[in-house]
């Protein structure tokens, strides 16, 4: 069903044929290439879903978009006590408060879009069951509303900065960039574990865990500087944790990223994105059995 | 006359789900008994079904109860994939598999509309210039602005009625889905149906109800056990479907009295 154009489209379907290309690895790259390009008729559809996602989150609710706000800064007030008052000596580094807000906002970001993208394809069977269009959108919507937030909770997180005393400075404009390296990682991991949790229900169940342990492993209460130096290494190989340690160059304390991490977490993330979609679009079309 | 859908040797394996290793816990376990824990057991919903349906025919799918007759309607609208064969549609699709996909219950009938809208795979623009058509067949000018949780069920049902047929496709799809709202309303249904197929619409219709079936379509396709039994002018497939062992000797005795609708909102 191409949208724009009337009587003329031909969709054809051929099943046998889709199986050998999978065979061919560079037929198969070729195919999902093309199945993205043509997502851009999808792109109503893909608004429509995300504007479904923000309008019915807080439909009911006082505080509405604050809530994505209340986490995190419950979070820095609880960790900037406990380890300023109670860990005293070992308080990493300075401004505290700061350091934690801006990881843990982008940390809200990562975990809420996949907690809920894990689920995401289950809990549209009843579309996926009955009508046609391309699977991805389904975690795509889900990853993107929580994208809105993110973007929207950046100019809140510039105020409670300059309340802490930090003042942002021209380099906020490289912010952007590394937002868009952050959603391709969280996309590419939202398409596969929703993808995977079809087939294995144990990834839903898992998904705590796993964020959970992501969480620690990734320097957000604490910088990597403090691990012992043989750590270092694989922990920045984690793209989250460049990605964030590049946030708090930026904001806090205005120099650029560190070329390396960042552009190592541009070619991981751009890989996990590949392998998350090309799993996705290999599976998708037997969603509607499975669910 | 082109061919608008066609089906060459599709067949649709299934395998059936209680037999399937659902949980990584059972395919571990598996890997260490050296066989699989489950044995997969195959069905064919459908086996080597080739049909050609010609632009403006309206066609009924008609067969006892697990004869691949939804099968056959998921693969063309393309929610699920064949195993083998080949399908070939051209044109614009309009399921009425499902009224009111996607609708959601904290959204106003306004915002639904749209929603639905660009889940059928119609864009912002498109469902704009329709918009005051939709809900005045519908007859809900009233309500299009209340959130879908305070409407009735037969409220919802009409408004996805109403989106999937005012859409103009090229072909429309119903399971059975013609009892929509109270009896004047079902009628106005069953005359935008019909007011399609005289303006060259291409139908594919789903039924138990033979007086339907005979109402709307000239030619069916008989299906059993996945397999076409009988391809031809309504009359004489429908003649020998009852004279069969599966046909009920009395036919439902009005339309769609009996298919009980849910939606889930």
């Amino acid at each position: 069903m191409i949208v724009t154009e009337r009587n003329t489209d031909v969709v054809t379907i051929w099943a046998t044929a889709e199986k050998q290309n999978r065979r061919y690895p560079i037929r198969f790259m070729v195919e999902t290439a093309r199945r993205l390009v043509d997502l851009r008729h999808y792109r109503d559809l893909l608004r429509n879903l995300v504007t479904r996602d923000l309008k019915v989150r807080y439909k009911n609710s006082i505080f509405g978009f604050a809530w994505s706000l209340l986490n995190p800064l419950f979070l820095m007030v609880v960790l900037s006590v406990v380890f300023t008052v109670a860990f005293e000596r070992s308080t990493p580094v300075e401004n505290f408060p700061a350091f934690l807000i801006v990881g843990l906002i982008a940390w809200n970001f990562t975990s809420s879009s996949l907690s809920r993208a894990v689920n995401s394809v289950i809990e549209n069977k009843q579309l996926v069951n009955k009508v046609f269009f391309p699977r991805e959108v389904i975690p795509a919507s889900v990853v993107l509303a929580n994208f809105v937030h993110f973007v929207l909770a950046i100019p809140v997180l510039v105020v409670i900065l300059m309340v802490l005393g930090v003042m942002p400075t021209f380099k906020i404009l490289l912010l952007p960039p590394l937002m868009l390296i952050h959603l391709e990682l969280v996309l590419g991991l939202a398409l596969f574990v929703s993808c995977v949790n079809v087939f294995f229900r144990d990834m839903g169940v898992a998904m705590d865990v796993l964020l959970q342990a992501w969480f620690f492993a990734t320097p957000i209460i604490y910088h990597h500087w403090i691990l012992p130096l043989w750590l270092q290494k694989p922990v920045m190989a984690n793209p989250l944790a460049a990605i964030i340690t590049a946030y708090r160059d930026i904001l806090l304390l205005d120099r650029f990223p560190d070329r390396n991490f960042t552009l190592g977490a541009l070619v991981s993330s751009t890989i996990i994105f590949a392998i998350g979609y090309a799993v996705y679009a290999r599976y998708a079309p037997l969603f509607a059995e499975e669910v | 006359m082109t061919v608008i859908i066609e089906l060459a040797e599709v067949s649709k394996r299934y395998r059936l789900s209680h037999e399937r290793a659902r949980s990584l816990q059972e395919v571990w376990l598996g890997l260490f008994k050296g066989r699989p824990t489950t044995r997969v057991e195959q069905f064919w919903a459908l086996r080597d079904v080739s049909l050609k349906i010609q632009a403006g025919e309206s066609v009924a799918l008609i067969g006892p109860n697990g004869a691949g007759k939804s099968t056959a309607l998921k693969i063309i609208a393309r929610i699920i994939d064949p195993t083998q064969g080949m399908v070939r549609v051209k044109g614009r699709m309009s399921a009425l598999i499902e009224l009111g996909a996607g609708f959601h219950s904290d959204l106003t009938g306004r915002e639904n509309v749209f929603l639905n809208g660009s889940i059928l795979g119609f864009g912002q623009e498109e469902m704009q210039n329709r918009f005051d058509e939709i809900v005045a067949f519908a007859e809900l000018e009233q309500f299009i602005d209340t959130e879908l949780k305070r409407w009735s069920t037969g409220m919802v049902m009409r408004l996805g009625f109403a989106i999937a047929t005012s859409v103009n496709p090229d072909i429309l799809i119903t399971d059975e889905i013609l009892a929509v709202g109270d009896e004047s309303f079902q009628h106005k249904c069953l005359n935008r149906i019909k007011a399609f197929r005289e303006t060259g619409g291409t139908i594919l219709f789903v039924s138990h109800d033979m007086i339907s079936v005979r109402d709307l379509c000239n030619r069916s396709v008989w299906l059993d056990h996945g397999e076409i039994q009988m391809d031809g002018p309504t009359e004489e497939v429908v003649a020998g479907y009852l004279a069969s062992d599966h046909g009920q000797p009395l036919p439902p005795v009005s339309l769609a009295t009996e298919t009980v609708e849910t939606v889930q909102v």
